[in-house]
């Protein structure tokens, strides 16, 4: 049998994904952060924790855990009963015992009620007879000037312009399928132009985080994409990178939540100069 | 990848991570079974596989040293000295590979009844002619042509020559570059075959694998189309390695 006819479900960003790790279960965490309000995260089995603000009580979740080294985890879960939804993105970074933690939130803007708002507080973890570390994860420059092709799954790839500390742009060449399944709606866009921010985790290790914010201001429902926010934990020492989503989808006319996990493998990749330098239409 | 813009180098983080030959894609190394212990039962033989930690193991209470990668969620490939095994922990199996013995084990793990159990293929993945890429241009074409038969092609290096050109750029294998391999290939059940190639390295410069690779072992999933596994034999000790499928037909 010829196994590319394998009968596999469709997959779209989410076929490259490496599986969940679940080695972090039966591990508490204490996160002393920065914004002033300190977290405890408890791993209770392979998929559901328990998490608090420091001094309040614990509440459940149920979480999805992928590695982007051997010490350095994005631990990411869904807040139980909050409407509209919210979700916590943790990077745990135990190699140097410091933790990001990427609050997103939909439902704060009342023009666009399905944006998502993301907010960053960057922190230590507490470790037992070690004094808490003074370095942190950071706000990045120093992402600008890469230029990478991602593998989605077996047809699609893209390749990403990280080129502002605001924004990237993206783009593909018509034999990736991205042609045919997501290029309609950045067709009708001025530009692939999105919105973006940079963290520094380590030498060759960054969180990457968009907002399809121009795509939900410009286009509204008549995309099927509904402000998603994506973070990546990109690995620039093996060349591959784990994520998720977090945002809405549009299936059969109604607005449905959209949460993937989602990886894919990378290589340098030459572009077009003149793509490269055009103008961002929708900056000053 | 550095480029020139105005006389000024723009730094870009993207790179070909060549330090790391055929195993840059390695997943993340996964530490789930350490403290664990598994008992492993096959034609009336058992092996003990004891985890003491992140970086040692026991197996049949001779210590070596193991890493891990994990492929699905209950599947699992692991190398403990010259030896590796696939680990499928839903159904229970444990499909190992032994240094010096001529054909896998195929074992249950004590405590697991499996509906079904792994088994050696006929010509199950006969037709099938896959690209795997373990890193950034780095790859092999497997050509399952017959039961038992592989013909295989390394990829070879490119190699920059400036003004962001490379020498091979584009290049593809030839049937020349195809050698063909003995192959011993386990259907463990759903999407999942295990793929043990007895490895004749293509002679000539430049391929992106070592000469000295003896075996490949892949533990292939067909349904997301990814791989992990390990070249044994060269000189530089194992390689573990991870990658994703293209198919060439």
């Amino acid at each position: 049998m010829n196994l590319k006819n394998y009968p596999r479900p469709f997959y779209a960003i989410n076929q490259f994904c490496q599986p969940q790790c679940t080695e972090l279960a039966g591990r508490s965490f204490y996160f002393d952060m920065d914004g002033g309000y300190d977290y405890e995260l408890k791993v209770l089995t392979g998929d559901t924790c328990e998490w608090n603000i420091a001094g309040e009580e614990p509440k459940k979740a149920v979480y999805e855990c992928l590695k982007g080294d051997d010490t350095t985890y994005m631990f990411d879960f869904d807040i139980v009963g909050a409407e509209p939804r919210q979700n916590f993105f943790f990077c745990i970074d135990l190699e140097q015992s410091l933790v990001t933690l990427v609050r997103c939130y939909i439902g704060r803007n009342p023009k666009f009620p399905l944006l998502v708002a993301s907010e960053y507080d960057f922190g230590a973890i507490r470790v037992e007879g070690q004094p808490l570390p003074k370095k942190r994860h950071c706000l990045t420059g120093e992402m600008m000037g890469t230029t990478v092709e991602w593998h989605w799954n077996i047809t699609m790839f893209t390749q990403h312009n990280y080129y502002s500390p605001a924004y990237y742009r993206i783009t593909w060449p018509q034999y990736s399928s991205a042609e045919g399944s997501i290029s309609p709606n950045f067709e009708v866009l001025a530009a692939s132009d999105e919105i973006s921010q940079y963290v520094k985790i380590k030498d060759k290790m960054y969180l990457y985080c968009l907002t399809e914010e121009m795509m939900e201001r410009e286009l509204g429902d008549s995309s099927p994409f509904r402000s998603n926010n994506m973070i990546f934990l990109q690995n620039y020492d093996r060349m591959y990178h784990v994520g998720r989503t977090f945002g809405s989808i549009m299936m059969d006319g109604k607005v449905v939540p959209c949460r993937t996990m989602f990886g894919s493998f990378g290589n340098p990749v030459r572009l077009e100069y003149n793509w490269l330098t055009a103008e961002n239409p929708f900056t000053v | 990848m550095n480029s020139m813009y105005g006389g000024v180098y723009i730094p870009n983080l993207a790179n070909d991570a060549k330090q790391y030959g055929i195993g840059e894609y390695r997943f993340a190394h996964n530490y789930e079974f350490a403290g664990k212990t598994f008992k492993i039962c096959a034609d009336g033989k058992e092996y003990t596989l004891h985890f003491c930690c992140e970086h040692g193991v026991e197996f049949n209470g001779e210590k070596t040293e193991w890493e891990c990668e994990k492929l699905e969620k209950t599947m699992y490939f692991v190398r403990f000295g010259a030896n590796c095994a696939a680990i499928d922990l839903e159904n229970g199996l444990a499909t190992l590979v032994l240094d010096g013995e001529e054909k896998p084990v195929l074992g249950v793990i004590d405590g697991y009844e499996p509906k079904e159990k792994q088994a050696i293929c006929t010509d199950d993945m006969v037709g099938t002619f896959v690209r795997w890429v373990f890193g950034v241009n780095r790859y092999v074409n497997h050509d399952y042509c017959a039961p038992g038969k592989i013909r295989s092609a390394w990829a070879r290096h490119t190699v920059h020559i400036g003004g962001g050109r490379s020498f091979r750029d584009g290049w593809q294998p030839t049937d020349a570059d195809y050698v063909e391999e003995d192959a011993v290939e386990v259907k463990l059940g759903g999407a999942y075959y295990l793929v043990i190639v007895d490895a004749k390295m293509p002679e000539g410069e430049g391929y992106v694998a070592p000469a000295d690779v003896k075996k490949l072992v892949l533990l292939e999933d067909y349904d997301r189309c990814m791989t992990v596994g390990c070249a044994f034999g060269s000189e530089g000790g194992p390689i573990m390695m991870a990658g994703y499928a293209m198919f060439l037909n």
